[in-house]
C-alpha cells in the first residue's frame, strides 16, 4: 500500500448537501402535519433532507481537517490501487448502454454490447471472440428466460420482431 | 413506403408461420398473479378451451400507480389495433384521477365488464359496534375515534367509506381512514383490535368471518349476498352501492368491426361452461355488462369517483 | 387428523421414488435459478410455477417445496462468492460471506449457509407442523406500535455496519431513507419526490438499488483497479469443509437466527429482512471474535442465513392456517394453491388434509434434498471463481439486466441502474458503507407507515407508541442498546481526550 497525498473530495460533501437541499425543497411542498396522525406526509422527508444537509456540512468540515479516505477492499484488485480510468470508462459505458439501446435494439444485442465492453474493461482484447461468446450467452439467457415467462421484449424491437 | 412494405412482409411471414392466426395483444396493467393479470388471462383461457378464439394471445404485464402506467403504455402502443385489449377496473378509474394521469379511459374503447367483488364492512369479534346503526352513531359522535381500515388511499374501499360518511352527514374529509397494503394486514389488524372497522372485498374477508375472527355487519351490494348473514347498506338505510368490478377495454380508435368482433367473442365466452368454471374457481361474481351499457356505467363511475375524491380532499 | 398421523401419511406419499425425483428436480431448478444475481426467490418461484402445471397435484406440491427452499438458498451463493446478493434477505450474508470467500474460505461459508438453511428450515417446518396455530395468533397480537418498536430495534443493526466513519455511515443511511420516501405516500396518496416521473410513483424498486449498488458497483470498481496478473489467491485455499472450530462457532448462530426468523416471518408485516438484520447485530455483539467481524466472521454468515430461511418457513404459517399471503412469495404460492382448487385458510387442514400434510412432509424432504445436493456442490460453486474475470463480470452484468429489465421493462430502472451503479463505485472508493443504504431504503418506509398508522389510531397521542406491553419492552431494549454503549464510550473518552485524525 503506497502513501497517497491527502485527497480532499469536496464534491462529495457538496453533493450530499445538494441532494439534502433538493429533498428539503420537495418536502416543503407537502403538508407536514396530518389531522389525525399529527405526523404528515412531508414530515419525514423534511427531517431526512435536513439530516443530509447537516451530515454534508459535517463531512465538509472533516475533509477540511484532512480526514483520510481508505478505499474498500475487493477481490482481484491490484495491490497498489492504481486506477485505470480507461477501464472504468469502458465498464461505465457498459452500464450506460442498456438505457440507450434496450428499447430499440432489444435485450440480446444490448447485452452483447455490454458483454464486449465489460470484457474489454477487464483487459480482454479478443473483440471478435468476445462478441461471439457475448451474443451466444445473451441469446441463451433471452431464450431461456422468455420461455420461463420473464418479459425481456422482442429480439429486435425496432424492426418489430 | 419501404417500411410499410417491410412491415407487411414481416406481418405476412409471421402470420404464415402461425397458420394465418391473428393473435390478440393483451395488456395487464398489474403484476403477475394480481387481479388485473387474472382478468386479462383467464377469459382467453376460457375462449381457447371453448374454441371461441384459438389464435392465441401475447400478454404484457405493466403494473404501477393504480394501473395508469400500463394504461399509458397501452394507449401509446396500440392505437387502432383491433387485436389489442386491456384488463382494467374500478381501481384504475380512481388511479387516473389521483395520479392526474394525462391518459384517461376516454382514450380507450370500453368493451365489457366481467366480474365484481362486493365490498363488506366488518368489525372485530368483541367490538361494541354490532350493527350499521351503531357504526353510524359512532361516526357521528366523533369520526376521528373510528379508525377505518381498508385498501390504498383513494381506492375502492376508501371511496366506499367516504360515500357512507357523506350519506350519513359526516364530512368525508374528517374520516380517520388508514390504508393497508394487503387484505392480510387489514384483516389481522381488525381481528386484533387495532382498527375499529374495516372495508374490503368479500373474497378477502369471508374466510376470516367464517372462522369467527371478524364479524361482517354489512355488504355494499344492492341486496344481500348468499352465505353472509348481514344486510346490504341500502337495506340498513344508507344509499351506497359499490363494488370492485373489473372488465376489458379495447385499443384507442378501435374500428366498429373490431369492437363487434370482441363483443361477439366475450358474449360467447360469457355463456360458456369454461367461464362459469373459472368464475367458481376464482370466487368471482359474474357482473357481465357489454358495449354501450358498460360505457355508460363507466362514465357514471368516473363522475362519482371524481366527486368523492374531491370530498375526501385527495384531489382538487 | 392429528399432526403425527398426518405427517406419517404425508411421508408415505413424499418418499415414493418418483416423488423423490420431483423433489430433486425442484430443488435443483430452484437453486440454479435462485443463484443468478438479481433473481430472488419470489421471481424464481413465479418463473417455475408454470412448470408444475404439467404434473399431478401431489408431485407438483413436492416440487414446490424443493423450489421454495432451493430458491431461498440459491441467493446466498452469489452473495458469498461474488458479493452480489440478488435479494434483500441475503444482503447481510454477503457482508461476512464475501470476506470469507476472499480469504479462500468460500466453501466453508457456503457450507455453513447450507447447513444453517437446513437447520432453520427443519426447525421452521417442525414449528409449522406442531405450533402453527399459536404462532399464527401473533399476527393478531402485533399492533402498529409493536411493529414500529420492532423496526426501531432492527434499525440498530445500522450501527454495527457503519464502517470506520460514523459520519459516512449516517450519510449512507440517510441516502437510503431519502430513496425510501420516493413514491406515492401510502397514507395520503400524495406524490413525494417523484419529480413527475410516473415510473417512480410506486417508489424506488428495492431490487434495482440492491443489484446496482452491489453487482454493478462492484463491476465498475474491480474493472478500474483490475491487475493483469493472475490473482494468486486459490479460492479453495481454506479447504472445502468446515473445520471443528467452524462448527463450534456456527451452531448457536443457526439456532438464534431461526429463533428470530420464524416468528417474524410469520407476521403479516414482518418479512425476511428484519430477522437477518437482527441476527447479524446479535451475532456481532455476542461473538468471542469481534475482531473478525468485517473481515469474514463465520457467525455473520451462519446467523443471517438461518434467519432468512426460517423467515421463509414462517411465511407458510399464516398462509396455511389463515389463508393470508404475507409476502410476494406467499402470494404466488396462494395463486398456485388456487390453481388446484384449494383455498388456504382455516378450513384447509380439514378439507384437504391429505394434500397439506403431503406438502409439509415434502418440505422436510425438500430441505434434506437441498442439503444433500448443496454440500457436495459447495466445492463446485466455488469453482465459479475460476472463470476468467472478463467473462465472470460480463455474465454478472447480463444476469443483473435480466432481473432489472425483465421485472419492470422500465427505462427509468435502467437509468437508475447506471446512476446507482456509479454511486456504488464512488462509495467503494471513498469508503462509504453500502449496507446502510439498503437498511434505510427497506426499513424507512416500513417504520414510517407503522408510526403514522399507530399515531392515526391514537389520534396524535405519542404515548400510544409504548401503550402495549410488547412495544414498551421492545422500545426499552432498543433504548438500552443505544444508551449503554454510548454512556460507556462517553465515560471512557472523558478521561482520555481523543485526538481527531
Amino acid at each position: 500500500m503506497t502513501e497517497r497525498p491527502t485527497e480532499r473530495p469536496w464534491w462529495i460533501a457538496a453533493g450530499t448537501v445538494a441532494w439534502g437541499a433538493i429533498v428539503l425543497a420537495k418536502a416543503a411542498e407537502l403538508p407536514q402535519f396530518d389531522q389525525h396522525a399529527g405526523v404528515g406526509p412531508g414530515f419525514l422527508p423534511s427531517a431526512i433532507g435536513l439530516g443530509l444537509v447537516l451530515l454534508g456540512l459535517i463531512l465538509a468540515w472533516q475533509i477540511h481537517r484532512g480526514v483520510s479516505f481508505e478505499e474498500q477492499g475487493a477481490e482481484d484488485i491490484n495491490e497498489s490501487h492504481v486506477v485505470s480510468y480507461g477501464a472504468l470508462g469502458l465498464a461505465a459505458a457498459a452500464c450506460a448502454l442498456p438505457m440507450l439501446t434496450m428499447k430499440q435494439l432489444g435485450f440480446v444485442l444490448t447485452c452483447t454490447g455490454c458483454f464486449v465492453l465489460v470484457a474489454a474493461a477487464f483487459k480482454s482484447r479478443r473483440w471478435a471472440l468476445n462478441a461471439v461468446i457475448g451474443f451466444a450467452f445473451s441469446l441463451l439467457c433471452w431464450w431461456l428466460f422468455r420461455r420461463l415467462g420473464v418479459q425481456l421484449g422482442g429480439f429486435l424491437p425496432i424492426a418489430g420482431v | 413506403m419501404i417500411r410499410t412494405v417491410f412491415a407487411a412482409t414481416v406481418a405476412v411471414s409471421v402470420s404464415a408461420l402461425a397458420a394465418l392466426a391473428d393473435p390478440a395483444v393483451v395488456m395487464a396493467p398489474g403484476g403477475a398473479g394480481g387481479g388485473y393479470d387474472a382478468t386479462a388471462r383467464l377469459p382467453f383461457e376460457a375462449m381457447a378451451a371453448e374454441g371461441i378464439f384459438t389464435d392465441g394471445a401475447t400478454f404484457t404485464n405493466k403494473g404501477g400507480a393504480g394501473g395508469t402506467i400500463g394504461l399509458t403504455e397501452f394507449v401509446n402502443s396500440s392505437r387502432g389495433n383491433d387485436n389489442a385489449v386491456m384488463s382494467m377496473g374500478v381501481i384504475m378509474v380512481g388511479g387516473i384521477l389521483l395520479n392526474n394521469s394525462p391518459v384517461t379511459l376516454k382514450d380507450v374503447t370500453p368493451l365489457v365488464r366481467l366480474t365484481n367483488d362486493t365490498g363488506v364492512v366488518a368489525v372485530g369479534p368483541d367490538s361494541p359496534i354490532q350493527s350499521v346503526e351503531d357504526l353510524v352513531a359512532a361516526l357521528k359522535a366523533d369520526p376521528g375515534a373510528v379508525a377505518v381500515g381498508g385498501g390504498s388511499a383513494g381506492g375502492v374501499d376508501h371511496i366506499a367509506a367516504a360515500l357512507v360518511a357523506k350519506e350519513i352527514g359526516v364530512d368525508p374529509a374528517k374520516l380517520n381512514y388508514i390504508p393497508y397494503d394487503s387484505g392480510a394486514e387489514t384483516v389481522t389488524a381488525l381481528g386484533g383490535g387495532a382498527l375499529t372497522v374495516a372495508i374490503s372485498g368479500v373474497s378477502e374477508f369471508k374466510p376470516m368471518a367464517d372462522a369467527g375472527r371478524i364479524r361482517i355487519i354489512a355488504v355494499t351490494s344492492e341486496g344481500r349476498i348468499d352465505g353472509i348473514d348481514a344486510p346490504s347498506l341500502t337495506e340498513a338505510g344508507i344509499n351506497v352501492v359499490i363494488g370492485n368490478w373489473r372488465g376489458i377495454v379495447g385499443a384507442p380508435d378501435m374500428t366498429a368491426e373490431g369492437k363487434a368482433m370482441w363483443l361477439d367473442r366475450f358474449g360467447k365466452m360469457h355463456d360458456s361452461q369454461a367461464w362459469k368454471d373459472i368464475l367458481a374457481k376464482q370466487g368471482w361474481v359474474d357482473a357481465y355488462l357489454a358495449g354501450d351499457d358498460f360505457a355508460a356505467f363507466l362514465a357514471e363511475e368516473e363522475v362519482r369517483t371524481g366527486t368523492v375524491l374531491k370530498d375526501v380532499g385527495l384531489i382538487q | 387428523m392429528d399432526p403425527v398421523a398426518g405427517l406419517l401419511h404425508g411421508f408415505s406419499v413424499a418418499l415414493q421414488p418418483q416423488n423423490l425425483l420431483w423433489a430433486f428436480v425442484g430443488t435443483f431448478m430452484g437453486t440454479a435459478i435462485g443463484v443468478l444475481p438479481g433473481i430472488g426467490p419470489a421471481l424464481t418461484i413465479a418463473l417455475l410455477l408454470p412448470v408444475t402445471v404439467y404434473i399431478e397435484p401431489t408431485a407438483a406440491f413436492i416440487m414446490f417445496a424443493g423450489i421454495f427452499y432451493g430458491a431461498m438458498y440459491g441467493g446466498s451463493t452469489t452473495s458469498i462468492l461474488l458479493n452480489t446478493p440478488g435479494e434483500s434477505g441475503s444482503m447481510m450474508t454477503a457482508l461476512e460471506g464475501n470476506k470469507m470467500a476472499r480469504k479462500g474460505r468460500g466453501a466453508a461459508a457456503l457450507c455453513t449457509a447450507a447447513i444453517g438453511s437446513f437447520v432453520a428450515g427443519t426447525i421452521g417446518t417442525l414449528c409449522l407442523t406442531f405450533l402453527a396455530p399459536p404462532i399464527a395468533e401473533l399476527a393478531f397480537v402485533f399492533k402498529p406500535q409493536d411493529y414500529f418498536a420492532l423496526m426501531l430495534l432492527a434499525f440498530l443493526s445500522v450501527s454495527v455496519v457503519m464502517g470506520t466513519s460514523k459520519v459516512r455511515g449516517f450519510i449512507s443511511l440517510f441516502l437510503g431513507l431519502s430513496l425510501g420516501v420516493v413514491g406515492i405516500d401510502k397514507l395520503t396518496g400524495l406524490q413525494r419526490l417523484t419529480f413527475g416521473v410516473p415510473d417512480l410513483m410506486d417508489g424506488v424498486e428495492m431490487t434495482v438499488v440492491l443489484v446496482s449498488l452491489f453487482a454493478v458497483g462492484e463491476t465498475l470498481y474491480v474493472a478500474s483497479r483490475f491487475g493483469l496478473h493472475k490473482p494468486n489467491l486459490n479460492p479453495l485455499a481454506g479447504g472445502i469443509w468446515m473445520t471443528r472450530d467452524d462448527w463450534k462457532r456456527s451452531w448457536k448462530p443457526w439456532l438464534r437466527g431461526t429463533f428470530f426468523g420464524f416468528p417474524i416471518g410469520a407476521l403479516p408485516a414482518g418479512g425476511a429482512e428484519i430477522p437477518t438484520f437482527l441476527s447479524y447485530t446479535v451475532e456481532r455483539k455476542l461473538t468471542k471474535h469481534p475482531e473478525e467481524f468485517g473481515h469474514g466472521a463465520i457467525e455473520g454468515v451462519a446467523g443471517p442465513e438461518a434467519a432468512n430461511n426460517a423467515a421463509a418457513a414462517g411465511v407458510l404459517v399464516p398462509l396455511l392456517t389463515l389463508g393470508l399471503p404475507t409476502s410476494a412469495t406467499a402470494a404466488i404460492l396462494l395463486a398456485a394453491f388456487q390453481n388446484y382448487g384449494l383455498q388456504p385458510g382455516p378450513m384447509l387442514f380439514i378439507n384437504s388434509g391429505d394434500l397439506v400434510w403431503g406438502l409439509i412432509a415434502s418440505l422436510y424432504v425438500g430441505n434434506l434434498m437441498l442439503l444433500v445436493l448443496n454440500l457436495p456442490l459447495a466445492g463446485l460453486w466455488v469453482r465459479l471463481l475460476f472463470i476468467p474475470r472478463p467473462y465472470l463480470y460480463a455474465g454478472i452484468l447480463i444476469f443483473s439486466l435480466v432481473g432489472i429489465w425483465g421485472v419492470s421493462n422500465s427505462w427509468v430502472d435502467l437509468a437508475m441502474m447506471f446512476g446507482v451503479g456509479l454511486l456504488g463505485y464512488v462509495m467503494r472508493v471513498y469508503d462509504f458503507p453500502i449496507a446502510p443504504v439498503l437498511i434505510g431504503l427497506i426499513l424507512g418506509p416500513m417504520a414510517e407507515v407503522q408510526l403514522r398508522r399507530a399515531l392515526a389510531i391514537g389520534q396524535g397521542d405519542w404515548s400510544i407508541l409504548v401503550s402495549t406491553p410488547l412495544s414498551a419492552v421492545l422500545m426499552a431494549v432498543a433504548a438500552l442498546i443505544v444508551i449503554i454503549p454510548a454512556a460507556l464510550h462517553w465515560h471512557r473518552t472523558r478521561r482520555i481526550e481523543p485526538l481527531e485524525p
